[in-house]
């Protein structure tokens, strides 16, 4: 527990954005406020993302904007030049090509569940920069905010919902990066 | 020059026409014409004024497509956001489905002779007999899953546009737009959709738009062919047969000993069938029921009294009109789009831009049971 704690503290603290798809996942498995619980991350999101949300995951998402545990990003921080060219070159969606145009300009770690943006983003932002759902649920383990198997019961959730996700095992959660 | 500024230099507007439309200050217009870069709010602002999509700024090779530009040419040149996006939509459509090489099957089952009342009558017991045989008579609240599951054809919405209905033939499918309105009301536009397929729709190519006032008019149609779908979706969603079993009932039911039919019978007739009271009284006048010209005086005389036939309605406490779902998209396509999703080779955003649809529809479907799907194509 010690150590999980130092190691915690000894991790830089992370802009996360993340993106409607990894949104809807985390919230179809009631999981947005856990992992806007992860003490080393700053979460942020597009206004943009909440008219992709049913009615209850959006005001989940302005409560926890209100609490401090999410913020929006500024559009306006975004050079139209080059969201379109991201969008004429890797014909990805607009929210998409939002955060990927975002974090070609601020060291975010995206956050996605799409397997052609997560592609394209692996590609721009380098592998380390990118990660998905499941890599959140796998850092709440880290955090010991939740154990491998309720993981595995809310990426399970997930799926059910219709989420685009890999298969993984249990075990999958409990695993080193 | 930007990508902007080389689209925003093309249109046929001032920068001062552009400023007002965008609620931008001139001065910054000015700026972004002259090459300066935009924000991602202001480039939102300016597609949103525009009336067309973000994508509009680039896509120069789906923008002149052949099918946006026959899109444009049936609906004139007043720009139309929901024209845009329903032209995207079939060409996503199509790069989504698997190829068919000609129009569905079903279509060539019906041989359209002539724009009359009898012929409209005639197609709907048609369409009856071939694809519900077993319910002549009976309400078709599943109007949405039947045609999807005839195969060959795809559902969308028609968001932000004046028309209120749109039905194509593209690249071996039949596509068929309807307006998000009053449940009953977009009922009878699908049915009106169905019966253009039906009629005019032939082989290649072809696009029909119907604004509002072509689709359950009465007496006001502009055109032959408009009243003779009219005709064709009346007859279909409010067989003959039907009514005057439904009709016996309601008047038994009420005691109604009356010779003639009045609001009551028509406002039950329009809530089991699940159209709107005019559909409903129309029907009537044109079965005979009504005198001509009583559908709309009843009508009036609803809206003059109560405020509307559904107020009346809920007034009397007559039962509720049913659920009827006419989705967004039909789950063939958003499940086909999932698998392509799934495969990596679209993204979510890009299937939920070009559908004008959220992600949970394309995940709903994924989830949905495989018998729930009518996924046939």
């Amino acid at each position: 527990m010690m150590s999980s704690l130092r190691a915690r503290l000894q991790r830089p603290l992370v802009d996360l954005i993340i993106d409607a798809s990894s949104i809807i996942n985390l919230d179809n498995a009631q999981a947005l406020e856990l992992v806007a619980g992860l003490s080393d991350r700053t979460i942020w999101l597009s206004p943009l993302v909440i008219g992709e949300c049913k009615p209850t995951c959006a005001a989940r998402i302005v409560q926890l904007e209100k609490e401090g545990l999410i913020r929006f990003v500024n559009p306006e921080s975004v050079s139209a030049e080059t969201f379109l060219s991201l969008l004429e070159t890797y014909d990805l969606g607009e929210g998409e090509t939002e955060c990927l145009a975002l974090s070609l300009g601020h060291p975010y770690v995206m956050c996605c569940d799409d397997s052609k943006a997560r592609r394209i983003g692996t590609k721009l932002l380098g592998p380390e920069r990118v990660i998905g759902s499941l890599g959140l649920l796998k850092s709440c383990v880290s955090a010991e905010l939740i154990s491998p198997k309720q993981a595995f019961d809310l990426y399970e959730l997930m799926k059910k919902a219709g989420g685009f996700l890999p298969l993984v095992a249990s075990e999958w959660f409990s695993q080193p990066d | 020059m930007s990508k902007l500024a080389n689209f925003l230099r093309n249109l046929d507007l001032t920068p001062d026409e552009i400023a007002v439309r965008a609620r931008l200050p001139s001065e910054r217009v000015r700026m972004i014409l002259e090459g300066r870069d935009a924000n991602l709010v202001e480039l939102r602002a300016l597609a949103r004024a525009l009336k067309v999509p973000l994508r509009m700024f680039v896509q120069k090779n789906e923008d002149n497509s052949d099918l946006a530009l026959l899109f444009r040419s049936t609906t004139a040149s007043r720009p139309d956001l929901g024209v845009e996006n329903a032209a995207a939509f079939v060409q996503a459509a199509i790069s989504i489905m698997p190829k068919r090489q000609s129009p569905p099957e079903w279509l060539s089952g019906f041989e359209f002779r002539e724009e009359s009342y009898e012929e409209a009558e005639r197609l709907a017991d048609a369409f009856r007999m071939m694809f519900t045989p077993n319910r002549l008579d009976e309400p078709l609240y599943d109007l949405p899953d039947l045609v999807v599951n005839l195969g060959g054809v795809i559902l969308g919405q028609l968001e932000s546009s004046r028309f209120e209905g749109a039905s194509v033939i593209s690249d071996g499918y039949a596509f068929i737009f309807v307006s998000p309105r009053f449940a009953g009301r977009m009922l009878f536009t699908l049915a009106h959709e169905i019966g253009h397929l039906v009629a005019h729709h032939r082989e290649g190519r072809s696009v029909v738009f119907d604004l509002a006032s072509q689709i359950g008019g009465g007496r006001r149609y502009k055109s032959k062919s408009e009243a003779f779908v009219d005709s064709f979706a009346s007859a279909l969603l409010m067989p003959a047969r039907g009514v005057g079993i439904a009709l016996r009932q309601i008047r038994k039911s009420f005691h109604i000993q009356s010779d003639e039919v009045g609001d009551i019978e028509i406002i039950c007739l329009a809530r089991l069938f699940g159209v709107s009271f005019d559909a409903a009284a129309l029907r009537c006048e044109k079965l005979g029921l009504l005198p001509r010209g009583g559908a709309i005086s009843l009508s009036e005389i609803l809206r003059r009294n109560h405020g509307s036939p559904e107020k009346r309605a809920d007034t009397l406490g007559l039962p509720k009109r049913p659920t009827i779902i006419i989705p967004r998209v039909s789950q063939n396509l958003l499940k086909a789009a999932g698998e392509r999703i799934n495969d990596g080779k679209l993204s979510l955003g890009w299937v939920t831009d070009r559908l004008a649809c959220s992600a949970n529809d394309v995940f709903a479907a994924r989830s949905a049971p495989e018998a729930a799907r009518g996924s046939h194509h």
